[in-house]
């Protein structure tokens, strides 16, 4: 039984932990929160080049060619630290959804870029509707052009390729969509955490090539369930941040003679926040394991850690504000971002109902006991 | 990242699944339990287990184990959890606390006599640890062993005590000293249940059934060989009897589980559709509880898997999970609509187990270790949080 992270997860988690401890401050988080993107930016140059965006790559590209339970490592860290864009960890997903489904030329076009931090990638989901719909509502493929819209899409105006879930003529599928084409109109949104910015993008009879050049079934389904597995990463390193600092706090601030985490309602409570994080944690383990199967494991381990760690990263997050009593409050205060943080993860792939009903109708049909 | 058995490991759990094929039914549904939940069948059950060197897998070969580590057990523990057997609760405190107490603490000449025949399930063990004034706060016991020459004279109450009314022996904690501070001035010994003195009640249970008792000490006897430690070393050996506890991460919990609610919300299902939406959005929350205490306890298996013993963060096993069961039985009632109501008697067999969860719900969070004294150890050892207040 090895069921936690290998050895070269470890040696490279570690690394990006030292890096970004010093490199990630909370003054660039709020440089980048307040709209100044060039620290982040040069942030993410240094990230591409520790080979840190590659590193599930498949070496001819750029890669490091480790396996995809190290990008997942790799994930909590920038949760932690709150990593600002360009960066996000549904790169990771992007990259595998290119090695797993895309062309040779598509990925002799799209992936060394990629590796290599020069092409910012992202994905679009979201119709109107703002719900992960497999059935690719809001957008047309038809003869090499993609019509449409999309909304909420992560990193607008900063990335300049998109995977865009459309329909097609033969049913739901994904586009690769260059975004500086003068035919893709991004209009820049507001976002609850601007470290994480937002964009709706209109697609005007763009040239697009469909993902692997058609729709296999079920694309759309398991790119969600990869960016599902690599965000549950994030959302837990940045609940265990939330956790860290209340205990810090907690051993710190002074209150009727005591610290404050001297007393039992304290106690139990960031005690829950434990548990709560080591049981999403536990989920998101398996969602890595998954990753790597090439059955059912993945589309019934990846909703389980979604929901999970959704709840434990907005558990932690509010109930550090809360230990912070009324410095918790305020702007000055490190809690409120990650607060943004968690609101912007948790609606980053559409409500909770989408994964809970497919978590319902997993249990239907589990496939046999992981021993 | 894996699932993968060592060598060893895979060919223990295949011995495995081979006799639990030969000696039992698979499962059907997770929440099919004993064939018969009685004593005897039980005993049969530890025999069969012992005939195969399956009873006791930590212990010593010589005492009828197989002197694996504790991943072993939990193997065992894994694979059993899918065939229909007696309840584990039986053998449990036998098995899981009361002989390796013996190993560690027992005059040694006492061990031929002791492990063999509760190894092959002739004879029971309890623990008589709490009474009606300390249960989480066990020091503050007050059942009292007086020393005269070579013999101790206990006077005192225990209570909670599981399956006394079938037990030869139990592991027994009193105050030798009370002029010291109340950690300090304990003892453990082992008793004879049957010897002159000792009076076992059961308690009934709000479910109706009785497995656990009050025991009576009025001047029992107990030689001076029976002890288990020095004097004034009792604390250290109920915490050695207790830390077991931790070891036991393969073990499944008995009750109906969220596949099964899952299955309940399916076959109940209104003329005109699906269970409210409401009841399907709750089962899927309280299925990634589930399937999170399953992967953590897969992830404290890879602990015991590596020969580390899996440390204070173990309780989140038993704070989470007592808190499922509740939650699950209270989900089912809701589905189960005015029929919740009925007794067992009126109810389906389905049923009827869900409402038995309901009524032994309560009991999993307060019993084996509270939940707020859990909450505490992970404040205190996980969190390193400063001392609580008192």
């Amino acid at each position: 039984m090895n069921f936690e992270f290998s050895d070269d997860s470890k040696a490279v988690r570690d690394a990006v932990q030292k890096f970004l401890r010093d490199g990630c401050t909370s003054s660039l988080v709020r440089a980048s929160l307040e709209g100044e993107r060039q620290e982040a930016s040069d942030l993410w140059n240094r990230i591409a080049a520790m080979g840190w965006i590659g590193v599930c790559g498949d070496q001819s590209f750029g890669g490091s060619g480790f396996a995809p339970e190290v990008a997942c490592a790799i994930a909590e860290q920038w949760g932690y630290y709150l990593t600002p864009a360009p960066f996000h960890s549904s790169t990771y997903a992007i990259a595998d959804a290119l090695r797993l489904f895309a062309t040779a030329e598509q990925q002799a076009d799209w992936l060394a870029k990629l590796m290599a931090g020069e092409s910012v990638a992202t994905i679009a989901f979201f119709g109107q509707a703002g719900e992960l719909d497999p059935g690719a509502a809001g957008c047309e493929w038809v003869d090499g052009h993609l019509c449409g819209e999309r909304t909420c899409v992560p990193l607008g105006g900063l990335a300049n390729v998109a995977l865009v879930t459309t329909r097609t003529p033969d049913g739901p599928g994904v586009a690769l969509c260059d975004l500086r084409d003068p035919r893709v109109r991004a209009e820049t949104l507001s976002a609850i955490d601007p470290t994480r910015p937002l964009a709706h993008l209109r697609f005007e009879g763009v040239p697009a090539q469909l993902l692997g050049g058609h729709s296999p079934d079920g694309v759309i389904e398991h790119l969600a369930d990869r960016c599902a597995t690599h965000i549950a990463f994030e959302q837990i390193g940045g609940a265990q941040a939330c956790l860290d600092m209340a205990c810090a706090y907690a051993k710190e601030r002074q209150a009727f003679g005591h610290p404050i985490g001297a007393f039992q309602a304290i106690r139990h409570k960031l005690a829950r926040v434990y548990v709560a994080i080591e049981l999403a944690r536990s989920n998101a383990y398996h969602a890595a394991w998954a990753l790597d199967q090439r059955g059912r494991e993945l589309a019934c381990a990846a909703p389980v850690a979604r929901v999970a760690a959704t709840q434990a990263y907005e558990l932690a997050a509010r109930e550090n504000i809360h230990v912070h009593g009324g410095i918790g409050v305020t702007w000055e205060a490190d809690c409120h971002l990650h607060l943004r943080r968690a609101a912007g993860l948790a609606s980053a792939l559409g409500s909770a109902g989408y994964w809970k009903r497919r978590i319902v109708a997993n249990m239907a049909t589990e496939p046999s006991e992981v021993r | 990242m894996d699932f993968e058995d060592t060598p060893e490991e895979a060919t223990f759990r295949q011995e495995v699944r081979h006799f639990l094929d030969a000696h039992a039914l698979p499962k059907i549904r997770s929440m099919d339990s004993s064939l018969a939940p009685d004593v005897q069948t039980a005993r049969e059950w530890q025999r069969k287990r012992a005939s195969a060197g399956l009873g006791a897998i930590c212990l010593p070969a010589e005492w009828g184990g197989r002197g694996l580590g504790p991943v072993f057990q939990a193997i065992y523990d894994q694979e059993e959890s899918s065939y229909q057997v007696p309840p584990g609760r039986w053998f449990m405190v036998t098995m899981g606390m009361c002989l390796p107490t013996l190993l560690a603490f027992a005059n040694q000449d006492w061990l031929g006599r002791l492990l063999p025949p509760a190894v092959r399930g002739d004879e029971i063990w309890c623990q008589l640890f709490s009474e009606p004034g300390a249960g989480s706060d066990l020091a503050a016991i007050r059942t009292f062993a007086r020393q005269e020459g070579d013999q101790w004279i206990v006077n005192g109450q225990k209570v909670w005590t599981s399956g006394a009314h079938a037990a030869s022996f139990g592991l027994l904690l009193v105050r030798t000293d009370s002029s010291v501070p109340k950690h300090r001035g304990l003892t453990a010994f082992f008793v004879d249940m049957h010897a002159d003195g000792i009076d076992v009640r059961p308690i009934k249970q709000m479910t109706g059934r009785s497995h656990f008792n009050e025991v009576f000490f009025t001047d029992v006897v107990v030689p001076d060989t029976q002890r288990l430690g020095e004097p004034g070393q009792g604390w250290k050996v109920a915490l050695h009897t207790l830390m077991n506890e931790r070891l036991a991460v393969g073990r499944a919990s008995e009750g109906p589980d969220t596949t099964d609610l899952a299955r309940l919300s399916r076959e109940l299902r209104s003329c005109d559709g699906d269970a409210p939406m409401r009841s399907l959005e709750r089962i899927a929350e309280l299925h990634t509880i589930a399937q999170g205490l399953k992967f953590a306890g897969l992830r404290f298996l890879t602990e015991l898997s590596k020969g580390r013993t899996p440390g204070p963060e173990a309780s989140i096993i038993k704070i989470a999970s007592t808190q499922l069961a509740a939650d699950v039985s209270s989900v089912a009632s809701d589905l189960l609509g005015a029929a919740a109501g009925l007794g067992p008697e009126a109810l389906t067999s389905n049923a009827r187990a869900f409402q038995r969860a309901w009524l032994a719900a309560p009991g999993g969070r307060i019993g084996g270790g509270t939940e707020e004294i859990l909450l505490n150890v992970l404040a205190d050892r996980v969190l390193q949080l400063p001392p609580e207040v008192r």
